[in-house]
């Protein structure tokens, strides 16, 4: 799979503060975006690579807040770093607990700025990278027939072949053939690998 | 009630402000009068000046008819040369009655006559049901006192006898010595009215002040190397007078109305009534302006009549020595003695001040007081040079800024120059606003400095990055100041005024205040102004501020378009019932969205300052009750309109 490399988005009305972001990101070596506007940034297309969001909480039209609560409830998961010329507490909280990095009143130090980004593409990887090891978790387990899936879930439970043979009203020796293609299927290297993509795919309701 | 006559204590019994109001009738008077003569005198005698007398401190005992002062605790018993301070509360309630000496403003000590004024005032009060003056503000209270003549009672109320009210004239002489010297003195007149009055039911006249014995209280006119203590009321009064002689001269950049606003402060507050502001010229010199008082208002012509209305001799001394020349009693015998104004004209006190601007005579201010004497203290003196430099400062800057204007002054320079007349909304909507504006430059300052410093420190070092955000940095510096410095402005508060104002008249002087550089700017200016339009109210400069900003903002819109098609038209006229003011132009025009957004403060499309313009315009058309909208022009361009309601009844003044 292609890595994208990472990009930051700015999103800020004024022009100083965009023109000043721009040089500073690129002067770590990332690639950067810069917006006027959150419509601006929702015409962009979806990046591929790590992505996260520098965002001013005060924009005309609809408020940096307000887009991140809007975010949220589309479940899309960019790490959103606010930054703002004036805040104030419940701002600060109400940002926080929408899951934003940090929260920067300016003038912020630029050090904080940047290690807010790293930590920020760090996140947003993370979380790609989840998503495709979910996906393909999810992809194998559909290939499993529903007597193998009956089969992984007695093994990650840590029954032994006699007993999973027992509960199934099958022969041991089906059963570890059975077992022996869930193995495959999975890719597990291991009982306790199976059993922590069990958990996984558990988290997903399956 | 005993009084132990060391330490009085306060009386009982009800204030003499609940009888006052409606003229009290003769004997009425007379009883209480001569009561609180009786009372006073007892005070004199004891060695007190009382240094407060109005009505608040005056008690009577209805069943006894006894009068009794109270108000005590500031009385002084000491001679002389010493004032008691005033507790700044009371003094709003004791000016009315203030003697003139105790306003500070005249070179002369406080004693008993000081007592006797104020009972004048209180007497006046009883016979007629109105005070002698009347006044908004301190300033004007004390200018009544020193400089202004009150109507005699009898003249105001027919049935107040003509003897009652010399007495009460005499009493509110200006200069101590012409009043009453002593209480009893008061007391033996106003009884010999009470005895006619009872007999006859009618008085006679009789001279006045028969008995009056010497009283040890009385202080005797200083030197003029004397300084009478100032209290803290008139020190007071005097930052007041500071105060609003840099207003005006920070508001008012059209010369004749300068000079009005002048001359009418150096009136008021040096206690004159009549002055002249006298310019150099060929003939020696040549009267500018003249201002008097006529009632209670100040009146003021440009130039004057062609009859001799100064001491020539005088003025021309002042102009030879460049020295300034104070006559306290000039009706005694003084160097100036024989020239015929001074003799034909007689005023009391005199003033004449050079107006040096570096080296040279830049003009004169002339100053009298025809009703008293030592009415210009050397004190005041100081005063009275800083608003006469001012007013130097401000005839050598307006006629240079007409030669500039000649020389096509800059955009910038006109507009500093009616920019004091700004107005703010409400601070706490504009704080939000400043922290916003200012924060935003200096944050991208700083990120551009940390930038440039990893540019810097990158392997090999990226010079143009560097040298990009160094720009960057400069010019956020700039905006950054150029907000603080809008903002201060913007602070510079003058009073509203609320004129009777012919809006036309008003907008065309900012069209010939903007014509060359419109001509310059290669603009085709049309103005439509309706004739006969009603009378609005308002503030001239203020609106006329506004009327600016909309000119150059339209001039700036259309500096990049073809010269050929540059249009501005000015109209003027009434729309339901509002006079409504429209300026046009044929530049790029605004955006739906920007039409409301060039109204938030420090908005701004322009890469230099003045984002400020637009926000205040608005907020100063509000607050005169009307609106301030912009739309866009047909075919191209935008159109910048504001409306101001016509009042029911308007006020026209007489002058000035």
């Amino acid at each position: 799979m292609t890595q994208a490399k990472p990009t930051v988005f700015v999103v800020d009305d004024d022009l100083a503060m965009r023109e000043s972001l721009r040089s500073l990101v690129r002067s770590v070596g990332l690639e950067v975006q810069t917006l006027d506007s959150v419509p601006e940034f929702l015409k962009f297309e979806r990046w591929t690579g790590p992505t996260c969001l520098v965002l001013d909480v005060r924009l005309p039209g609809r408020s940096g807040l307000d887009f991140q609560r809007d975010l949220l409830a589309a479940n899309v998961h960019i790490p959103i770093i606010f930054i703002t010329a004036f805040g104030d507490i419940p701002m600060t909280v109400q940002a926080m607990k929408g899951g934003a990095i940090a929260f920067l009143p300016k003038p912020f130090r630029d050090q904080d700025l940047i290690e807010a980004i790293q930590l920020g593409l760090a996140r947003d990887q993370a979380r790609r990278e989840g998503e495709t090891e979910m996906a393909t978790l999810r992809a194998r387990f559909e290939m499993l027939s529903i007597r193998e899936r009956e089969v992984m879930f007695f093994v990650t439970k840590g029954q032994i072949n006699k007993h999973i043979a027992a509960s199934m009203g099958i022969s041991e020796i089906t059963v570890k053939v059975h077992r022996g293609q869930v193995m495959r299927k999975m890719h597990a290297t291991s009982t306790p690998d199976l059993a922590r993509m069990a958990d996984k795919l558990k988290d997903l309701g399956q | 009630m005993t009084r132990s006559s060391s330490t009085p204590e306060e009386p009982r019994g009800e204030s003499l402000e609940g009888e006052l109001g409606a003229p009290m009738d003769v004997e009425r008077f007379l009883s209480l009068g001569i009561g609180i003569a009786v009372a006073l005198g007892k005070l004199h005698r004891g060695g007190f000046i009382h240094g407060d007398i109005r009505p608040g401190n005056i008690r009577f005992n209805s069943a006894s008819g006894e009068v009794a002062l109270s108000g005590l605790s500031v009385a002084s018993s000491l001679l002389c040369d010493r004032q008691s301070p005033d507790p700044p509360e009371s003094m709003g309630g004791s000016l009315p009655y203030m003697a003139p000496e105790q306003t500070g403003r005249m070179n002369r000590s406080i004693d008993s006559r000081s007592d006797l004024y104020s009972v004048g005032v209180i007497y006046y009060q009883m016979l007629t049901g109105r005070l002698p003056f009347t006044a908004s503000d301190p300033m004007e209270w004390v200018h009544s006192h020193i400089a202004r003549m009150a109507l005699a009672p009898c003249e105001v109320r027919r049935t107040v006898p003509v003897p009652l009210s010399a007495i009460v004239m005499r009493l509110l002489a200006k200069t101590p010595e012409d009043r009453y010297q002593t209480a009893a003195g008061v007391e033996s007149d106003l009884k010999r009215c009470l005895v006619a009055s009872t007999q006859r039911q009618h008085i006679d006249d009789f001279p006045l002040g028969e008995n009056e014995v010497a009283d040890r209280l009385h202080a005797t006119a200083p030197e003029r190397a004397q300084e009478a203590a100032i209290s803290p009321s008139a020190q007071h009064l005097d930052i007041g007078t500071m105060i609003k002689a840099s207003q005006t001269v920070s508001s008012e950049t059209v010369l004749p109305r300068l000079i009005e606003r002048l001359m009418t402060i150096a009136l008021q507050s040096a206690g004159a009534d009549r002055g002249l502001l006298l310019l150099p010229s060929q003939s020696g010199y040549e009267v500018a302006a003249e201002a008097w008082m006529n009632g209670e208002k100040v009146m003021l012509r440009h130039g004057s009549a062609a009859d001799v209305s100064a001491p020539e001799s005088v003025v021309r001394y002042v102009i030879r020595s460049l020295q300034r020349v104070i006559l306290d009693d000039a009706v005694r015998p003084n160097l100036f003695s024989e020239d015929s104004y001074l003799a034909r004209r007689q005023p009391k006190s005199l003033l004449c001040l050079p107006l040096v601007r570096q080296g040279a005579l830049a003009g004169m201010l002339y100053l009298e007081n025809t009703l008293a004497s030592y009415a210009f203290t050397a004190r005041h003196m100081e005063l009275l040079e800083v608003l006469a430099s001012q007013a130097a400062m401000s005839l050598e800057n307006t006629r240079l800024h007409r030669d500039l204007q000649e020389r096509d002054a800059s955009v910038l320079g006109l507009q500093t120059e009616l920019a004091h007349a700004n107005r703010v909304a409400t601070l706490g909507q504009l704080s939000a606003s400043i922290a916003h504006e200012i924060t935003q430059p200096i944050a991208a300052m700083v990120t551009n400095a940390r930038a440039a410093m990893r540019w810097q420190a990158a392997e090999p070092p990226d010079k143009e990055e560097v040298r990009q955000a160094l720009e960057r940095i400069t010019r956020d510096g700039i905006r950054a100041f150029n907000v603080v410095s809008q903002v201060r402005a913007l602070f510079k508060k003058a009073p509203p005024r609320r004129d009777a104002l012919p809006i036309n008249d008003s907008i065309q002087e900012v069209i010939a205040l903007t014509r060359r550089m419109v001509a310059k700017s290669r603009i085709s200016l049309r103005s439509n102004l309706a004739e006969s339009l009603p009378l609005i109210q308002g503030d001239r400069v203020q609106l006329q501020q506004v009327v600016l900003n909309l000119i150059m903002n339209a001039v700036e819109a259309m500096g990049d378009i073809d010269e050929s098609s540059r249009e501005m038209v000015i109209t003027t006229n009434t729309g339901d019932g509002d006079v409504q003011v429209t300026v046009q132009d044929s530049g790029p025009g605004l955006s739906s969205s920007d039409a409301e957004k060039v109204f938030e403060a420090f908005f701004t499309t322009k890469t230099s300052g003045l984002g400020i313009g637009l926000s205040v315009c608005r907020s100063i058309i509000e607050a005169h009750g009307g609106r301030l909208w912009a739309s866009a022009n047909v075919p191209r361009g935008a159109v910048f309109q504001f409306t101001l309601p016509v009042p029911e009844n308007i006020e026209v003044p007489a002058v000035g």
